[in-house]
């Protein structure tokens, strides 16, 4: 098992460090820090800036270029100073630098807002890791009570309802639920009940005691565990449906033990096993995936942060946050195969 | 001057700064208010009230604090705490510019034989650890604009040639050479740094998170990046002291969910950018909802050397092809019922500098058309659409992705140009390409953006001057996209850049936007409705507009009704 945990391990740095490569190239090539000066009366502005985040280095001179009589021009900018122009940093060179601070630890600062990038994604984990948390606790739950329910009362009326509102669920888009959920959790429970305050907040998380923070968080978490709930109770549905139908259940039924036992010891406990990594790798995916929630309701976590800093190119977010991220979604997948096995003994790892 | 920054919609790479109106004023029984004179408002109603929180919605949050650092582009840094904090020597107030309290008076400006500028400081103003501002401060500002490392823009800083500071009251400003807009520095988006505090240390670094610091009637309390941001009063601030306890400005980017927090009552105000849509803000009870015009305005712009633009007959006819009043009608009337298109390069909130040479183009002249393109050398083919020589009358308009209202604005334009012989493709593109890469290197036939005037200084000279055109001269980073060399453009904006006389301003703008109409550059299509929406039964006092810094600029003198 060690060894096979750090081959895992092993074989995921060259994945990040060619996906670091290709990040960097694809938002040097698609977006540019320095064009929210476009439109700034003062050419010296874009240099000045893309000294700062390291696009161009020193020496700086005057640029002088060829006038259309052919005789030299010193550009000059409209305050009548010199326009001055640096040394561009090649891609890769700008590339190298940045891993070489990575490695020594010291993350530059981000280019759109000069904070250390680590505070950026402290800031940001922080939140996505509460919504996630809570997101899946309540998906888990439902997901769980709902899909055995259906496998053991298979083909009976809320069978029916729970598979029904899956598939409605699963079709929902998730912003569009989210806009849903706040009108009717916020505004219309509000106006019915004549209430001062919402029921339920719809702007961020940040609370001052566990009832505020549960009325910020129903919301969020409701939209981003809609459609993960959905999956989930169809995945084990059909889990608990193939355990139900097997041997050792009959065996079990066989020697008289009561329903529940059947079902919550010999049932479920097996039943979970394909769900429970699923979930694993769920979980890993959602780290970077959540803009969408995060967006409506105003949390600053991991999806935002990452929108944000590509509309900016800010790449000194990006790569680390892609680093996180990856790291996330490759740890969590090794959790699931270790699972697999620890909850299965019949699966051994090779 | 035309001193753009980033604005309300990042995305977009340009949005609404500033706004004010010069329409009739209305007050429908819908709870809208359409204002005359920008600044205009709901009025005072009760007795002050002390004490109470105020939370309003933010479309956007600063990317930093440091207001003349390169980080700090964005227009709501203004709005939510630079205006609140900073001190300035002028405010901009019913459309014209007047001294702030900061100062004891106008500021005493001499032509001859240089440019000087003589401010003199109120005995009373102080920041809030109660250490007086002074000239030193004006002195330190302008060294650290000019000197200082990562700065946004040193645009006519760099014209000054010192600061001198007599005496702590009276600060001396000297220009190398006459500065026409002298009016928007030491003040506007930058404001006035204490020297005291900053001098010994980075000012970056001590500004860039957030100061505590103040010459305004708040201070900085807490900034949430990404959450929210928080003022209290300041105490020792020598006018109207605030009335409520604090303000909070929670981060609300998305549209649809920022009306829900205004309806469900967890803001009390929002300040949206006009998008088509926003009129809904009308029908939520509770809810008073102004519109006026703003400062901003939006165009087709052309590239007069790029074909079919090369010659004015083509570009006048496409202005005689556009019905401007059905677009500003369609995309406007639902916001602002009383809007009306532009006819210059400005907006009715100039004032004494908003002219209407473009009038002429107005409505749709389909004889003119054929007469101007006729006389060019075009015929209409069998597919109604003019030709010349083999090429087609087919141009493409770039615009910026993502912006509901400009694809809607081009779409009711394709069909007009159309029935008028030209036609027309649409393709929007990322905002950073169409500012940072097409527009300069002139990488397009036609672009519909907005200009985003920091003032209603009605300096042009930036994009219509033919030096301006991106060249060896500028190092390319001139911002005349539309690339047209006009003497008669350049002989009234090359003067206005340097003329104090307001009223000679006045006349030779009148000049320069009639040669624009007259060479056509680019084509005025409409200004932007700038909205308030407020709850009533929260916010007490005068709501209104401040074109240049926000409605929360008047902050201080609202009270919490309800608390």
């Amino acid at each position: 098992m060690v060894t096979f945990v750090i081959r895992r391990v092993a074989l995921s740095i060259p994945v990040l460090l060619v996906a670091s490569v290709l990040v960097f190239l694809f938002v040097r090539a698609t977006t540019d820090p320095l064009a929210r000066l476009a439109q700034v009366n003062d050419p010296n502005a874009k240099t000045r800036l893309a000294l700062q985040i390291g696009l161009q280095e020193e020496p700086c001179r005057p640029v002088v270029t060829t006038g259309p009589d052919g005789n030299a021009i010193e550009a000059k900018t409209p305050g009548g100073q010199p326009v001055l122009g640096c040394k561009k940093v090649p891609v890769a060179t700008q590339y190298a630098r940045y891993m070489g601070d990575l490695a020594r630890r010291e993350l530059p600062a981000s280019q759109l807002t000069g904070r250390p990038v680590s505070q950026e994604l402290r800031q940001a984990l922080g939140s996505t890791i509460q919504l996630i948390f809570w997101g899946v606790l309540v998906a888990a739950a439902i997901a769980i009570a709902c899909g055995v329910y259906s496998a053991v009362r298979q083909y009976s009326l809320l069978d029916y309802a729970f598979t029904g509102l899956t598939f409605v669920a699963l079709a929902m888009p998730p912003f569009w639920f989210g806009l849903m959920a706040i009108q009717f959790g916020s505004v219309y429970l509000r106006d019915r009940f004549n209430l001062d305050d919402p029921l339920f907040y719809s702007i961020g998380i940040e609370s001052d005691g566990p009832l505020s923070y549960a009325r910020h968080l129903a919301l969020p978490v409701a939209t981003l565990g809609v459609q993960i709930i959905a999956s989930w109770t169809r995945f084990q549905r059909s889990s608990m449906l193939d355990v139900m139908n097997a041997d050792y259940i009959r065996t079990a039924k066989a020697k008289g033990l009561s329903r529940a036992k059947v079902v919550l010891k010999h049932g479920l406990r097996n039943g979970l096993i394909p769900l429970v990594t699923v979930m694993a790798i769920d979980i890993g995916s959602l780290f970077g995936g959540l803009i969408i929630t995060e967006q409506i309701f105003s949390i600053p976590g991991m999806g935002r942060l990452f929108f944000t800093s590509l509309q900016n190119g800010d790449v000194n977010v990006l790569l680390p946050w892609l680093l996180l991220s990856a790291t996330f979604v490759i740890l969590f997948n090794l959790l699931a195969d270790v699972l697999y096995g620890a909850l299965d003994p019949r699966i051994r790892v090779s | 001057m035309i001193h753009v920054r980033n604005g309300r919609t990042r995305g977009a790479g340009l949005g609404l700064l500033f706004s004010m109106a010069l329409v009739a004023s209305a007050c429908s029984s819908d709870g809208t208010t359409t204002d005359p004179g920008g600044t205009v408002g709901t009025p005072t109603t009760g007795a002050e009230v002390q004490g109470g929180d105020f939370v309003f919605g933010a479309e956007q949050e600063a990317d930093c604090f440091d207001w003349i650092g390169s980080c700090a582009g964005a227009s709501w840094g203004v709005y939510t705490v630079q205006a609140l904090t900073m001190p300035r020597s002028f405010d901009f107030d019913d459309n014209k510019y007047k001294p702030s309290p900061l100062l004891a008076g106008e500021p005493k400006l001499e032509t001859s034989p240089k440019q000087v500028i003589t401010y003199k400081i109120n005995e009373k103003a102080v920041w809030n650890d109660g250490t007086p501002i002074t000239s030193a401060d004006y002195q330190y500002t302008w060294d650290q604009i000019v000197n200082g490392k990562d700065i946004y823009s040193k645009s006519g800083y760099e014209k000054i040639e010192s600061v001198a500071t007599p005496d702590p009251k009276t600060a001396v400003v000297t220009y190398r050479e006459p500065y026409g807009a002298w009016r928007d520095l030491f003040g506007g988006y930058y404001g006035i740094f204490p020297s005291h505090i900053l001098k010994s240390q980075d000012r970056n670094a001590a500004m860039k998170d957030g100061y505590k610091f103040s010459g305004g009637p708040w201070i900085l309390e807490a900034w949430n990046k990404g959450v929210d941001t928080k003022l209290v009063p300041n105490p020792n601030y020598w006018d109207k002291k605030p009335n409520a306890s604090s303000i909070t400005f929670k981060l609300l980017e998305d549209t649809a969910a920022a009306q829900s927090a205004l309806r469900s009552g967890q803001v009390s105000m929002l300040y949206p950018q006009a998008q088509p849509g926003q009129e809904q803000l009308k029908s939520i009870p509770g809810i008073k909802f102004q519109s006026i015009t703003s400062l901003s305005y939006e165009a087709v712009w052309l590239n007069t050397t790029k074909a079919p633009f090369t010659t004015k007959n083509v570009r006048q006819a496409l202005a005689y092809a556009i019905d401007r009043d059905a677009i500003v009608k369609q995309l406007f009337a639902p916001i602002q019922p009383d809007i009306k298109r532009i006819d210059s390069f400005a907006t009715p909130a100039y004032n004494e500098n908003y002219v209407t040479p473009f009038a002429k183009y107005s409505p749709v002249n389909g004889s003119k058309v054929t007469e101007l393109m006729t006389a060019d050398g075009w015929a209409k083919g069998p597919d109604g659409i003019w030709a010349k020589g083999g090429q087609k009358a087919t141009f493409e308009v770039k615009t910026t992705q993502g912006n509901r209202r400009r694809l809607q604005t081009l779409e009711i334009m394709q069909s007009q140009v159309k029935a008028q012989g030209f036609e027309m493709a649409i393709n929007p593109i990322k905002s950073s390409v169409l500012f940072g890469e097409d527009a300069p290197k002139g990488n397009f036939q036609a672009a519909l953006y907005a200009q985003v005037p920091a003032s209603n200084d009605p300096d042009q000279c930036a994009i219509w001057c033919s030096k301006n055109i991106p060249g060896p001269a500028n190092a390319e980073s001139g911002q005349n996209w539309t690339r047209l060399v006009d003497p008669a453009i350049d002989e009234p904006y090359l003067t206005i850049e340097k003329e104090l006389d307001t009223k000679k301003v006045t006349e030779l703008v009148g000049k320069g936007q009639a040669a624009i109409a007259e060479g056509v550059p680019a084509i005025p299509v409409d200004p932007f409705p700038d909205i308030i929406a407020y709850q009533e039964n929260v916010i007490g006092g005068t709501v209104r507009h401040n074109p240049s810094f926000g409605p929360w600029v008047y902050a201080n003198t609202w009270s919490v009704k309800k608390k």
